[in-house]
């Protein structure tokens, strides 16, 4: 299971990142998306892309193929 | 001196301190190379320091990998070396933001901590250990309010506490530590140490704006709604500034022509010089409003909100939600927009917003719109005017992402570096007007750093072309000026659009600022008034008498002389009128596309780092805008509109 399939409101935790772009996971590491950290999705926009969850305190907008690389 | 420079991440409140610390002239400092600019300023005075303060861009990584953050670490390191840090964090997001901190302090960066935001974390009811937090961050750290009117005070104090600490210090910084450095595990080390150290409770600040804000329809129609609103607004207030501005150059006019004789150093002062200026000053209160309801919307936090919403149908065309800021201060003017573009990551979308944010309706192109749809838009019918404006708002838009296709169709099979969005949305606050401010007034002036001494060069070359050679000492008429030569040379290429050469010179004019197209119609055409002129001669319908009615000022009278003057105007030697129906949507495209502004093709070479691009862009465009004028001229003709 991804963020991507999270439903509004739910939380889950971190288990690991995985993406063929290593840039990528490196981002989103230093963003704070690291393994054991709770993530909450809290919107899907109108065109359920990009989705914004909470982490950390803070909001981040990421898109669906970014957010695929963060598995729960 | 000594120099002390803020650190953080995007919305910890870096700048906001920067505001309250620094005096009202803050420099922009660029770096070669590097699109990236700090801030620059002095301690204000009542605070008693001698030193320099350092505003950079946001920072959440020392490892971030966006070309931004890359040039921001380059500068940290190797240009601008400080004697102190002041590491600005929100002391409600220290389990993401402490890990900037924990780098710098690797790398062996002096550091005083500064945590905000100290009302927020009070309100949930938390208190930090900041002790153990010290201990951690080999560092003394504050907790501040920034909303606090002491708070200025108290952090200098700080800071000259720091600094005398450091005394006879000189900072060594290690960048070979940051490969050391896993985020993840910094991370997992800052997650125990907060667990064990610090009691906090994640804040739930769920709140209902964001909700509505971020809701898949009703989100869509606040967005509709904010946009319409902030467009309106331009016109309601920008009106009566901008009639100031220009009733203030009149005055400037009228009392030099009264204090000097006539002649040519007055002419020069008058129609070189003032009339340079005014071209420079004339929308500055439309751009001011602009990036001042923009500084609102971006300091509330709606700007990223909105970035977000957009990003989709921006990607399909080949761009990004950070696109979406660069182009929306594109209406206000190219130049600070295109700066804005820094946050975009992907070279291919940058360079795509940059191509098209020239096309975005600016605020020099409304003096041209004002006039043409004036003259085609039946008196009678004043709402037909409102519908053609905008209509050409929304043709720019529809041009631009016609355009933004095309480039990202045609390039992105080359392109290899992936498409990235990831924004942070901060949480909806209430706006600080010293910050917005301050940033439109630096917004502002980089308008007329970089706008002005190059409009003010082209008008008094344009004043010189215009005015020489002199025949017997005196001014040589427009007919025979240096300007009439080029224009008739290049009659060939504009008559296609329905123009002659007054109307091509004036189009060349334009190329200074698009708006001293309208002062140069009514040079150019002025002679016509004059009886013995021969062009006069095959005018059949005599000048209608223009009737000043009460209540019509000088400057309206202006406009309806040139609009009177633009109905009657023909081809040299015929009957054919020059402006009709057909030459002015002609005229209207052109201007909707072309980059008539030297200004930007400068910004644009220096934010593309490319001649290349800037000249492709500046050919191509206007480019289009001829050939497309031609087209919408002759076919419009071709279907029996005159």
């Amino acid at each position: 299971m991804t963020l991507t399939n999270l439903k509004i409101g739910e939380t889950a935790i971190i288990k690991k990142l995985c993406s063929k772009d290593s840039a990528l996971a490196n981002e989103l590491q230093e963003l704070g998306f690291v393994p054991g950290t709770p993530v909450t999705l809290k919107s899907k926009g109108l065109f359920r892309d990009p989705l914004a969850f909470e982490i950390r305190g803070t909001t981040f907008a990421l898109r669906k193929n970014e957010a695929k690389a963060v598995l729960l | 001196m000594k120099k002390v420079c803020l650190i953080g991440a995007q919305n910890a409140g870096k700048s906001t301190l920067f505001n309250k610390l620094s005096c009202m002239h803050a420099q922009t400092a660029n770096y070669a190379g590097a699109t990236v600019s700090f801030q620059k300023s002095k301690f204000k005075k009542r605070y008693k320091l001698d030193a320099e303060i350092v505003d950079t861009p946001g920072l959440t990584s020392l490892n971030g990998q966006s070309p931004e953050q890359v040039a921001t670490v380059d500068t940290l390191f190797n240009e601008e070396v400080a004697d102190l840090y002041i590491a600005v964090i929100d002391s409600t997001q220290l389990s993401r933001q402490l890990l900037l901190i924990e780098q710098l302090r690797d790398c062996g960066f002096p550091l005083l901590v500064c945590l905000t935001n100290k009302d927020t974390l009070l309100k949930g009811g938390q208190i930090l250990d900041i002790k153990s937090l010290e201990e951690r961050l080999k560092a003394p750290c504050i907790l501040v309010d920034s909303h606090e009117a002491s708070v200025a005070q108290y952090i200098t104090a700080a800071i000259d506490k720091r600094l005398t600490q450091l005394k006879d210090q000189t900072t060594e910084l290690d960048r070979s530590k940051l490969a050391d450095l896993d985020a993840r595990q910094l991370y997992i080390d800052i997650d125990d140490f907060l667990k064990k150290k610090q009691n906090i409770e994640k804040p739930k600040k769920e709140t209902w704006i964001d909700k509505v804000l971020l809701h898949p329809i009703l989100g869509i129609f606040c967005f509709f709604g904010i946009m319409f609103a902030l467009f309106t607004s331009i016109y309601t207030f920008s009106a009566w500034p901008m009639d100031q501005v220009d009733a203030l150059f009149d005055f400037l006019i009228e009392s030099s022509s009264s204090q000097f004789n006539e002649g040519l150093g007055t002419d020069f002062l008058n129609n070189g010089i003032i009339e340079g200026l005014r071209s420079v000053f004339l929308f500055l209160p439309q751009i001011i409003i602009l990036f001042f309801f923009l500084g609102l919307l971006e300091d509330s936090g709606y700007l990223a909100r909105a970035s977000m919403l957009i990003d989709k149908p921006l990607s399909m065309i080949g761009l990004n939600g950070r696109s979406f800021v660069p182009l929306l201060s594109g209406f206000a003017c190219a130049i600070p927009a295109m700066m804005a573009a820094r946050t975009i990551r992907n070279p291919l979308e940058r360079l795509s917003t940059l191509f098209i944010i020239p096309i975005m309706t600016c605020a020099a192109r409304l003096p041209v719109y004002v006039l043409l749809v004036a003259f085609i838009a039946p008196k009678e019918k004043p709402w037909m005017g409102g519908l053609i404006m905008t209509s050409l708002y929304f043709t720019s838009i529809l041009l631009g992402i016609i355009l933004a296709t095309i480039i990202s169709i045609v390039f992105r099979k080359k392109e290899k570096q992936p498409s990235f969005f990831q924004l942070e949305i901060p949480s909806i606050k209430r706006p600080l007007l010293a910050v917005v401010t301050k940033s439109t007034y630096q917004r502002s002036l980089h308008y007329i750093k970089k706008a002005g001494p190059i409009i003010i060069v082209i008008s008094i070359s344009l004043w010189t072309l215009t005015t020489f050679p002199r025949v017997n000492g005196e001014a040589a008429e427009v007919e025979k000026s240096y300007a009439a030569s080029v224009g008739k040379f290049l009659e060939p290429a504009v008559k296609p659009m329905g123009m002659d050469w007054r109307g091509g010179v004036s189009m060349i004019m334009g190329f200074a600022a698009r708006e001293v197209f309208v002062q140069s119609l009514t040079l150019m055409y002025r002679e016509n008034e004059a009886p013995k002129n021969e062009l006069v001669s095959s005018a059949s319908t005599p000048p209608q008498e223009i009737v000043a009615s009460e209540g019509i000022d000088e400057e309206e009278q202006e406009q309806l002389d040139l609009l009177e003057t633009m109905r009657t105007v023909t081809f040299a030697g015929t009957s054919t009128k020059i402006f009709t129906l057909s030459s002015c949507i002609g005229l209207m495209f052109f201007f909707t596309i072309a980059l008539q502004c030297f200004p930007t093709v400068a910004v644009a070479k220096q934010e593309s780092a490319s001649w290349k691009f800037a000249l492709v862009q500046l050919f191509g465009l206007t480019g289009i805008a001829y050939l497309g004028a031609i087209a919408i001229v002759q076919g419009l003709r071709a279907l029996g509109v005159k």
